[in-house]
C-alpha cells in the first residue's frame, strides 16, 4: 500500500500551468543603455560580461545600469522608469569615484523631472537620497578580500532587504588581481616545504594558496550560487587588449570581428550568458594615419560597442558626456566603408 | 594569513578548535563552497553548550566580522563627498581651474610627458602649496629630482605666507629610491606609521612620486632577473591606491610618454593605463621654453581632452597663465 501510496504521489502534477508561468516569467531588466535592451533583454539569472582595454567606457555603462536599477519606477506620479532595486557594486580596480554617480545620478533625475517640470532643475532631495540609499559599494583590494566579499555576500544581500529587492551585482574588473594571483603560485611552493608537518587534518593540505586557478574557480562558484540564489543579474567588466580585425577590400559588407585573448579559466567562461565588447573609436579608424581622431569620423562619438554573445551584425557608437549616455546604432551596411586613396 | 589556530573565535574555544580542525588557514575556508563542505565532511555540526553549531557559519560570522570588507551606502558615499573629500592646489590656477579646484584627496593622480614639459616642477609646486598651508608632504624621489634650493626659490616667488621657509621645507619628507623594492618598502612603512596614528591631523595629505617610469621600466621586460615586472608594477599602483584611500591622502605621480610625436601615449603599458584615477597629459608649447600644454586625459568625471596653458618660469616655479 506504501508503495501504491508513493507512486501517486509521483503521478500528481506539482504545479498548474499558471503557478509555473508565474513562477517562471520575470520581467526583464531595463538596463537604461539603448544597445544592451534592444539587443536582448536581461533577466534574473543572467551573467553578462563588458570586455574592453582600458578607457573604453566599461565602468561607465556600469554605473548608468546601477542607477538604471536604483531609480524608482514612479514617483510622486512621475515615470522614472527604473527598476526600483538594490545595486551592490564590487570596485576591485579601485576606480570608482563617487562623484561620478552622484553626477549621472543627478542627470537622469533631472531628465525625468525635466518634462514635467520646464524650467526647474531641482530635484527633491529626498528622492535622491531615496535612490542612494539603494546602492552599496563594496572595495576589495586583493583577491583574499573579493573571496571574502563573495562569501558573506549572502548575508550581506538578506540584510539589505530592508532597503529592496537586490536585482544586480556589478563587479568592476574581474581581471584586476590576475597579475598579483599569477604571482601566487611560486611564492607558495617555498611555503609549503617549510610549514609541512603543522597540519591537523590529515586529508587537507596545510598551505592553500590563493594561486589563479583556485581564485578563478571559487570566484565562479561564489558567482553562480549568488546568481541563483537571490535571482539577480551578474554583470563583470572584463580590461583586455581588443584587437580590430579590419574589412577586407572586397568583402565591404562584413563587419570588423572584435577578438581578443582571454586569460581567464574556462569556468568563468561557462559562466557567461551574455558577451559585449567595447573599444574606443580609435581603433576602428585606419591605422595607417598620424594623428587619430579621438571621435568617430561620422557619427563623432567616442566608443563602440558589439555584442559577441548572442552575436549581433550591428555596431552601436556612444558618447560620454556629463552625465549622459548618447548612443547611435549602426547596420551592417551603414558601416563606414574604407577611405578611397 | 595567520593560521586560523591562533584566532579566538566568539562561539568559545572549543567551536575554534573544531573550526580549526576543518580549517587549517582562511584561504582554505574561502576556496571551500558549502556543498563540498557538506558532501566532503562527516560530523557536519557540532553540539556545543547544548545548542548545535555549524562550522561552517561560524567562519562565515568571523569573515563578517574581520575579514570581508565593508559595505558602504550611497548615502555614506555622498556624505563623506560633501565633508572628508577635499580638492588640493596645484599651486597653479590655471591647473587648478582645469581640475575644477585642485588633485583629489584619496585619488591617485598622473602626470605624464616627455622630458623637460614640467612634471617635476609641477610635483614640487603641488608638495609646496600643501606644505605652505601647514600640511606635511611626503616626497619619494626616485630620480634625484628633489632640491631643497628650488623649492625655497619657489616659496620665496609666491611671497609670504605666514609660516617661515624652515618650517615649511620641514613639513616636506623626502625619501631617495632607487628600486621598486625600496619603493614598496617605504609606502609599506608609511602605511603601518600611519595606521597607528590616532590624531588625524598629523596625517600627511599629499604623496608625490617621482617618478614612477624609473624604477618600474628595468623590471619590466622578463628575463631571469625580473619575472615578475608586471606584478611589481601592478602592486606598486594597487599600494598607491589603497595609501590613498586609506588615509584620505592626494597621490601625485609622474610618467614617461613613448611613442614619439605621433602616437603618444604613456610608458608602461596597457596593464598600468588601468591604474590611476586621473591622467594629465603634458606637453610642450611650440616656440616658447617656458610654457606647457596640460590636457586631461583619463578621467571619470572631468571633460577628457580639455587643455589649458601652464607656464613654467625659469626662477619662479610654476606661474598661472591661460
Amino acid at each position: 500500500m506504501a508503495a501504491h501510496g508513493s507512486l501517486v504521489d509521483f503521478v500528481a502534477a506539482d504545479e498548474t500551468a499558471a503557478q509555473l508561468l508565474r513562477r517562471t516569467c520575470v520581467d526583464p531588466f531595463f538596463s537604461g543603455v539603448p544597445f544592451v535592451d534592444r539587443h536582448v533583454p536581461l533577466r534574473p539569472g543572467s551573467v553578462v560580461e563588458i570586455a574592453g582595454p582600458p578607457g573604453s567606457g566599461k565602468t561607465e555603462l556600469l554605473l548608468q545600469m546601477a542607477v538604471s536599477c536604483i531609480l524608482p519606477k514612479t514617483f510622486n506620479g512621475i515615470s522614472f522608469g527604473g527598476q526600483e532595486g538594490v545595486a551592490v557594486f564590487m570596485d576591485l580596480d579601485g576606480r570608482f569615484d563617487a562623484m561620478r554617480l552622484v553626477q549621472v545620478l543627478d542627470r537622469r533625475l533631472a531628465v525625468a523631472l525635466g518634462t514635467h517640470q520646464q524650467g526647474s532643475d531641482a530635484v527633491p532631495t529626498s528622492l535622491h537620497e531615496y535612490c542612494l540609499a539603494k546602492f552599496h559599494l563594496i572595495r576589495c583590494h586583493s583577491s583574499y578580500d573579493f573571496l571574502a566579499a563573495l562569501k558573506v555576500l549572502p548575508r550581506v544581500l538578506s540584510r539589505l532587504e530592508a532597503y529592496g529587492k537586490a536585482k544586480i551585482l556589478l563587479v568592476d574588473n574581474i581581471a584586476a588581481f590576475y597579475w598579483l594571483d599569477r604571482a601566487h603560485h611560486s611564492v607558495a611552493c617555498k611555503a609549503q616545504h617549510s610549514i609541512g608537518t603543522e597540519s591537523k587534518g590529515a586529508s587537507l593540505d596545510p598551505v592553500v594558496p590563493l594561486t589563479m586557478q583556485r581564485v578563478q574557480s571559487s570566484v565562479a562558484d561564489g558567482l553562480k550560487m549568488i546568481s541563483s540564489q537571490f535571482q539577480l543579474i551578474v554583470v563583470m567588466s572584463k580590461c583586455v587588449n581588443v584587437t580590430v580585425q579590419q574589412p577586407d577590400n572586397c568583402n565591404q559588407n562584413q563587419i570588423p570581428r572584435w577578438t581578443y585573448r582571454d586569460m581567464l579559466i574556462p569556468q568563468l567562461e561557462k559562466l557567461l550568458t551574455h558577451r559585449l565588447v567595447v573599444v574606443p573609436c580609435t581603433q576602428l579608424e585606419d591605422t595607417k594615419e598620424d594623428t587619430p581622431t579621438p571621435k568617430d569620423r561620422v557619427t563623432g562619438s567616442d566608443f563602440a560597442a558589439q555584442w559577441q554573445v548572442p552575436p549581433s551584425d550591428w555596431t552601436a557608437k556612444f558618447t560620454v558626456t556629463d552625465g549622459a549616455l548618447e548612443c547611435d546604432i549602426l547596420r551592417r551596411t551603414d558601416h563606414p566603408r574604407k577611405r578611397p586613396q | 594569513m595567520p593560521p586560523t589556530k591562533r584566532i579566538r573565535l566568539q562561539a568559545g574555544d572549543s567551536a575554534a578548535e573544531a573550526f580549526c580542525g576543518a580549517f587549517p588557514t582562511i584561504e582554505h575556508f574561502l576556496t571551500t563552497t558549502e556543498e563540498d563542505w557538506k558532501r566532503g565532511s562527516g560530523n557536519k555540526s557540532r553540539t556545543i553548550q547544548g545548542q548545535s553549531t555549524d562550522l561552517y557559519e561560524i567562519g562565515i560570522q568571523y569573515l563578517e566580522d574581520h575579514v570581508a570588507p565593508p559595505v558602504i551606502s550611497g548615502t555614506a558615499l555622498l556624505k563623506s563627498l560633501q565633508t572628508t573629500s577635499k580638492l588640493l592646489s596645484t599651486g597653479c590656477e590655471s591647473l587648478d581651474n582645469l581640475l575644477r579646484g585642485g588633485v583629489r584627496g584619496g585619488h591617485h593622480t598622473e602626470l605624464v610627458g616627455p622630458s623637460a614639459s614640467g612634471k617635476t616642477q609641477l610635483c614640487l609646486s603641488v608638495a609646496l602649496s600643501s606644505a605652505r598651508r601647514g600640511s606635511r608632504v611626503v616626497y619619494i624621489d626616485t630620480s634625484n629630482s628633489f632640491s631643497g634650493s628650488r623649492v625655497a626659490s619657489i616659496n620665496e616667488s609666491r611671497g609670504p605666507c605666514g609660516t617661515p621657509l624652515k618650517a615649511v621645507l620641514g613639513n616636506i619628507t623626502v625619501y631617495h629610491s632607487h628600486d621598486i623594492f625600496s619603493v614598496l618598502h617605504v609606502l609599506d612603512e608609511l602605511a603601518l606609521q600611519m595606521s597607528k596614528v590616532l590624531d588625524g591631523a598629523q596625517l600627511p595629505e599629499v604623496l608625490v612620486l617621482d617618478s614612477v617610469s624609473s624604477v618600474v621600466t628595468p623590471v619590466l621586460g622578463g628575463g631571469q632577473r625580473h619575472s615578475h615586472g608586471h606584478t611589481l608594477m601592478v602592486s606598486l599602483g594597487r599600494m598607491l591606491k589603497v595609501v590613498a584611500e586609506s588615509f584620505g591622502m592626494a597621490v601625485v605621480s609622474t610618467n614617461h610618454e613613448v611613442g614619439g610625436p605621433s602616437r603618444p601615449r604613456p610608458a608602461l603599458g596597457d596593464s598600468w593605463l588601468n591604474q590611476p584615477h586621473l591622467r594629465i597629459h603634458l606637453s610642450k608649447v611650440a616656440g616658447e621654453a617656458d610654457a606647457c600644454y596640460a590636457t586631461v586625459k583619463t578621467s571619470a568625471v572631468l571633460p577628457r581632452d580639455k587643455s589649458t596653458v601652464v607656464r613654467l618660469c625659469a626662477g619662479a616655479g610654476v606661474v598661472s597663465a591661460h
